[in-house]
């Protein structure tokens, strides 16, 4: 057996006691915790995941109105019978636009077309892949209030690379 | 599957709303007189997605490599969507089951947010430089880039499927090392509560700047192959940097979502992201993403790897005698 320490996440320093290689697993005494004292979820995870969970549920909602609202026949951005014959066909990205719509996409699309089942389809995914963003952002505050000030600098970087991205302000290696 | 969707109305809820829309598209979807495919056929294409979707996802979020790295390999090899769609595509049923599942495995205390946070930034980095890459390539080569980008999945995948052999489930426990100065300044410690032996497992991260490194490196591949990077993002943290292997998973897929959320970005505003195509891959990955993420808590992951090999050995099998036609010519029998 091996005895060594750790931190909670308040910094308190507590004991643990690891078994050997092979084990299935580890068990633990400390002064005010044992091994079937579930250990506590961290705040910042929380918050963290349920900003994640909940936007992407709401965008799968969304895109699923969309899906729904194409295939019935609702205003669409691109025909869906066309569409889809365009994608099993092996068309380019270029072809598959020029073809369906007459031209490439403008950056975000989609928000200028809220109004058709595309627009809905693309703010679905759109906003899934957004929830990271503030998602980091809270999660860097909590963290930071905590005081685990390096992960909160790590947070919000992320959360700041990722909105680089969204923004597009690197200019996309086009001809 | 009954006790689950009871225990988590808002799936059940999802579940009703999909199964409800697909009734109606099944009823009253109607071609236009001169729509290239039949309603049935394009109907067929959206479940179909819909259900191999939550499939992908189940095993993705179990195994802990997202859906990307069964996606796109598959796709590419199998089938003759254009490999930027695919790979945009991919993109997506990498992340979702990602995200969604990072509610449940953050409630539970499993996925480890410092670790987290740690290793994002890297791989975002990486995921963005391999998107670029990819749009170049796009440009720079066209059609004759996808024989390029099939056999060099095709190399990597058989890498991923030796690295799922090597490692085994040898490391579900991996027993804390001597930590690196940087693990002990950051304090990268942790516990987590294990359903299966129904007690606390303890670790200690580290090796934290190989670990950086490595997802920096797995970031690009997984951008410029839309594959996401849950196949490396578990062994990183688990062999290098000795985080438990269900931990590890847990991780694996919030980074995934946070890496592929950066990447996704620049096929879209490419048009890369054909909103019908990618919609119903989507709905799955969520759907799929919550069920995975509740079931991990009460199996062994190990074991559903050992399908994975199978999967991606026999897809990389594929995926080279196609790139060799492509690029080279030369006719070979089984792509």
């Amino acid at each position: 057996m091996e005895h060594h320490s750790y931190d909670d996440p308040a910094g308190n320093e507590m004991e643990a006691v690891t078994v050997a290689p092979g084990s299935a697993a580890t068990t633990a005494t400390t002064g005010t915790q044992t091994d079937t004292t579930r250990p506590q979820a961290p705040l910042a995870g929380i918050i963290f995941g349920e900003t994640i969970y909940w936007m992407t549920i709401l965008s799968g909602v969304i895109a699923l109105l969309g899906i729904t609202l194409a295939m019935l026949g609702r205003p669409s951005l691109m025909q869906p019978h066309a569409t889809l014959d365009a994608i099993l066909a092996g068309h380019s990205v270029t072809e598959i636009w020029q073809q369906l719509v007459g031209g490439m996409p403008d950056g975000h699309w989609y928000l200028s077309r809220l109004t058709t089942a595309d627009g809905l389809m693309g703010l679905g995914l759109a906003l899934g892949v957004f929830s990271v963003i503030p998602a980091a952002m809270s999660a860097a505050w909590i963290l930071y209030r905590q005081g685990w000030w390096p992960f909160a600098i790590l947070a919000a970087g992320a959360a700041a690379v990722t909105g680089v991205s969204v923004l597009g302000l690197i200019p996309l290696p086009m001809n | 599957m009954q006790t689950l969707i009871r225990r988590v109305p808002e799936l059940s809820l999802l579940i009703a709303l999909t199964v409800a829309a697909f009734a109606l598209i099944a009823m009253l979807a109607e071609a236009p007189e001169d729509a290239p495919i039949s309603t049935d056929l394009a109907v067929g294409i959206i479940i179909g997605s819909f259900v191999f979707s939550l499939l992908i996802a189940i095993v993705g979020v179990i195994g802990g490599v997202g859906g990307g790295v069964i996606f796109t390999p598959v796709m590419l090899a199998f089938t003759t969507v254009d490999t930027m769609v695919i790979r945009a595509t991919g993109l997506v049923v990498a992340m979702f089951s990602g995200l969604v599942s990072a509610g449940p495995f953050m409630r539970r205390g499993l996925a480890d947010i410092r670790v987290v946070f740690y290793c994002a930034i890297p791989i975002i980095v990486g995921a963005m430089g391999g998107a670029f890459a990819a749009i170049l390539l796009a440009e720079r080569m066209g059609p004759a880039g996808d024989g390029l980008v099939r056999l060099l999945l095709g190399l990597i995948l058989i890498g991923i499927a030796i690295l799922f052999v090597v490692g085994g489930a040898t490391r579900e426990y991996p027993q804390p090392t001597r930590p690196d100065a940087l693990s002990e300044r950051l304090n990268l410690k942790g516990a987590y509560w294990e359903e299966s032996v129904g007690g606390v497992v303890r670790y200690q991260v580290t090796r934290l700047v190989l670990g950086g490194l490595l997802f920096l490196v797995v970031g690009f591949i997984g951008g410029f192959f839309g594959l996401g990077g849950g196949w490396a993002v578990v062994p990183v943290l688990n062999f290098i940097m000795t985080v438990p292997l269900k931990v590890s998973a847990a991780s694996s897929g919030v980074l995934l979502a946070l890496g592929n959320a950066a990447a996704v970005w620049p096929y879209l505003t490419y048009g890369a992201l054909i909103a019908l195509f990618a919609a119903p891959w989507m709905l799955g990955q969520i759907i799929g993403g919550i069920m995975g993420a509740h079931i991990l808590a009460h199996i062994k992951a190990a074991l559903v790897r050992k399908i994975l090999i199978v999967i991606l050995f026999l897809t990389s099998i594929r995926l080279i005698g196609r790139g060799v036609e492509e690029l080279f010519g030369i006719p070979v029998p089984f792509a």
